[in-house]
């Protein structure tokens, strides 16, 4: 079972207080129930309230959590989808922050992720691409085209100095890339995504989010090693305020993220096997004829959720309005 | 428009009655304790809590908007759109435009040569659907501003952003109708097609029109040729971008209609004189209506599930009756 919102899952946190409060008022009315049916009512009142406040209590508490996990958009298994889609329409979002300019992966993390353009763009010949580099913002290079000569010329200038804005604002960059793949079309559309994981600004999850309502797949390529490298500068490295030369560290927290919010795949990008993969993946993707034009999507569970958290706050009713042992 | 893939589950509203039946109307239900507070056979004792009831109401109410809502999302609400998605490829269009400074002349009312150009092909960009277009610019020199692409959002701010002189002062047109050419070779649409806007003669570029037009004719894309403006003594006013100098004067010499006649030569495409925005306008209308490609559509079906704004709903109610039950009222069971 999988959730598309696992973060509603805070919510939970909410149930804590309620069943305090549950508890409290429990203890509350057993003195009272004491006090109102005296000695002789008062024992019998207190057993048949000991079990309605517990089974009431209980429902109350699980229609919360029903409701909360329905909302968290659980699914599970695998439906066949027909996929008319025929072709491929690229949207290639480059990070040109300054941490890509980074040596821990020679030549330089942005020199790697130029490569795997390049690959992409001699094996996907009769693929319209894309370009969209970001930083501070995300700037169309060259809209969603099938003229490589132009794109090749961009991958060439692809650098810090493509944008005017500094930063590192993945969430604009991937909402760009999107716009440029954002009309209908019978072509499959994905984001490659190609960064070192590293955002300072703007809302991702949303992002992803969105491509993901828009049947966009994201395939992420971190570039960088997870113990990081300095940032050259001029002849040194990039200083922080206190003089220490600034480390950056590849993120693959975020990059999984992204792939995961829509069905896409995490690879390495320096990695010359998960490009092979990644290459064949896009070609499955382009011959949809290759497998049936059938494709699989998770199937969402919510109403089985929603149901049961129908049944339990029904039960809620019930145990409150049944008179058990003729007493109330 | 409001559909619902699971219909049948508003079934379950028939619930909501015979619980609000059993909770508020059934004379044995429990969950309560019955006290006399009235004199025998005399008038009900009735307290004066009005805020209570009030709270009471808005707390059944709001437990009954919980149940509302739960079936609801149950039944699966969504709003339906319908998209078309063209399943063959459009036209492949270039359209090569004039940056010479002489489009700044100002015989197109209130426009110059220009911005009127560039107003009409704004709206035949709007006006197409499905074919891929690219723009070529060109003064002393030829260049590319916007491959072909579908995009049209990326191309109309590249194409509001060209400005006279931007590529120096000179009329490049056998550059820039080369420029597009060179573009378009590798194209596989069923259809292609290059339109040029230009004021004046070639007199600028290594390429002389006449090459480019063999080019072109070669790789069998029509060509319209548009010729822009009048020979008459018109005002002219231009800012170089580079430099941010201004000229002013007016301009006599027209262009060499003849010679742009045998540019493009029918059926392999046409010339048109454009002298005014009117017969600009027209133009445009009349390539279009010649450049029709066959397309194959078909119209999609979305649908934009609601039922998370109605599980929020139903949480948010639930909630406030709990909170209004247990805080306000104190009730302990």
């Amino acid at each position: 079972m999988s959730f598309s919102n696992p973060e509603v899952f805070w919510t939970l946190l909410l149930l804590i207080p309620a069943g305090l409060l549950l508890y409290t008022s429990h203890l509350k009315g057993r003195h009272e129930l004491l006090r109102i049916g005296g000695a002789w009512r008062g024992h019998r009142l207190q057993s048949v309230y000991l079990l309605k406040g517990f089974f009431s209590g209980l429902l109350l508490l699980l229609t919360f959590l029903l409701l909360i996990a329905a909302w968290a958009g659980p699914s599970w298994g695998r439906a066949p989808v027909e996929e008319p889609e025929d072709g491929l329409d690229i949207a290639l979002a480059v990070d040109v922050s300054r941490s890509m300019t980074s040596t821990d992966v020679p030549p330089s993390r942005l020199d790697q992720a130029r490569d795997v353009i390049r690959m992409l763009l001699s094996a996907f010949p009769s693929a319209r691409f894309s370009l969209v580099a970001f930083e501070g913002i995300g700037v169309t290079l060259t809209p969603l085209t099938p003229d490589k000569g132009v794109l090749a010329r961009w991958v060439d200038e692809l650098g810090p100095n493509v944008t005017t804005a500094p930063g590192s604002n993945l969430a604009d960059g991937l909402e760009e890339a999107l716009r440029t793949v954002g009309y209908t079309s019978v072509h499959h559309r994905v984001v490659i995504f190609l960064s070192d994981g590293e955002s300072r600004d703007g809302n991702l999850l949303a992002a992803a989010r969105k491509a993901a309502a828009a049947g966009v797949e994201i395939f992420a390529l971190g570039f960088g090693t997870a113990e990081g490298g300095k940032i050259p500068d001029g002849d040194g490295f990039l200083k922080d305020d206190f003089g220490f030369p600034v480390q950056t560290k590849r993120n693959d927290g975020t990059l999984k993220m992204l792939a995961s919010e829509t069905h896409g795949r995490f690879f390495l990008g320096a990695d010359r096997a998960s490009q092979r993969e990644l290459q064949d993946l896009l070609s499955n993707l382009a011959n949809p004829a290759s497998r049936g034009g059938v494709g699989l999507q998770p199937v969402p569970r919510y109403r089985v959720f929603l149901f049961l958290a129908l049944v339990t706050l029904s039960g809620f009713l019930l145990v409150r309005i049944v008179p058990w042992k003729e007493v109330f | 428009m409001l559909t619902f893939e699971e219909p049948f589950y508003f079934v379950l509203l028939a619930l909501v009655p015979l619980l609000m039946f059993l909770k508020h109307r059934w004379k044995g239900r429990g969950g309560r304790l019955s006290f006399p507070l009235g004199v025998w056979e005399g008038q009900r004792f009735r307290p004066g809590i009005a805020g209570m009831r009030l709270v009471m109401a808005t707390s059944n109410l709001a437990l009954w908007l919980t149940f509302a809502f739960l079936v609801t999302a149950l039944a699966g609400p969504s709003l339906t759109r319908q998209e078309k998605i063209y399943l063959n490829a459009g036209a492949d269009i270039f359209i090569v435009l004039d940056e010479s400074p002489s489009m700044a002349a100002r015989d197109f009312p209130p426009n110059n040569r220009f911005t009127a150009a560039k107003d009409v092909i704004r709206r035949f960009v709007q006006g197409r659907q499905n074919d891929q277009i690219g723009l070529v610019s060109f003064g002393r020199d030829a260049a590319l501003r916007v491959p072909l692409t579908l995009d049209y959002t990326y191309l109309l701010k590249r194409l509001d952003d060209l400005q006279v002189m931007s590529l120096g002062d000179g009329t490049a047109l056998g550059m820039g109708l080369a420029l597009a050419a060179l573009h378009l070779q590798d194209s596989t649409a069923p259809q292609r097609v290059i339109i040029a806007l230009t004021d004046g003669v070639n007199n600028s570029g290594e390429i002389q029109p006449s090459t480019a037009v063999d080019l072109i004719r070669s790789l069998n894309i029509p060509l319209y040729l548009i010729g822009i403006g009048t020979n008459a003594e018109v005002p002219l006013e231009v800012t170089d971008p580079k430099t941010g100098m201004a000229y002013s004067g007016t301009m006599e010499d027209g262009f060499n209609e003849d010679f742009m006649k045998s540019l493009a030569v029918p059926p392999l495409g046409a010339y048109f004189s454009a002298g005014s925005s009117g017969s600009l306008e027209s133009i445009f209308l009349a390539i279009d209506s010649r450049e029709t490609a066959t397309k194959r559509v078909k119209v999609e079906v979305h649908n934009d599930p609601l039922f998370g704004s109605l599980l929020v709903a139903a949480l948010a109610s639930l909630g406030l009756f709990f909170v209004l039950r247990k805080l306000i009222l104190k009730e302990i069971l």
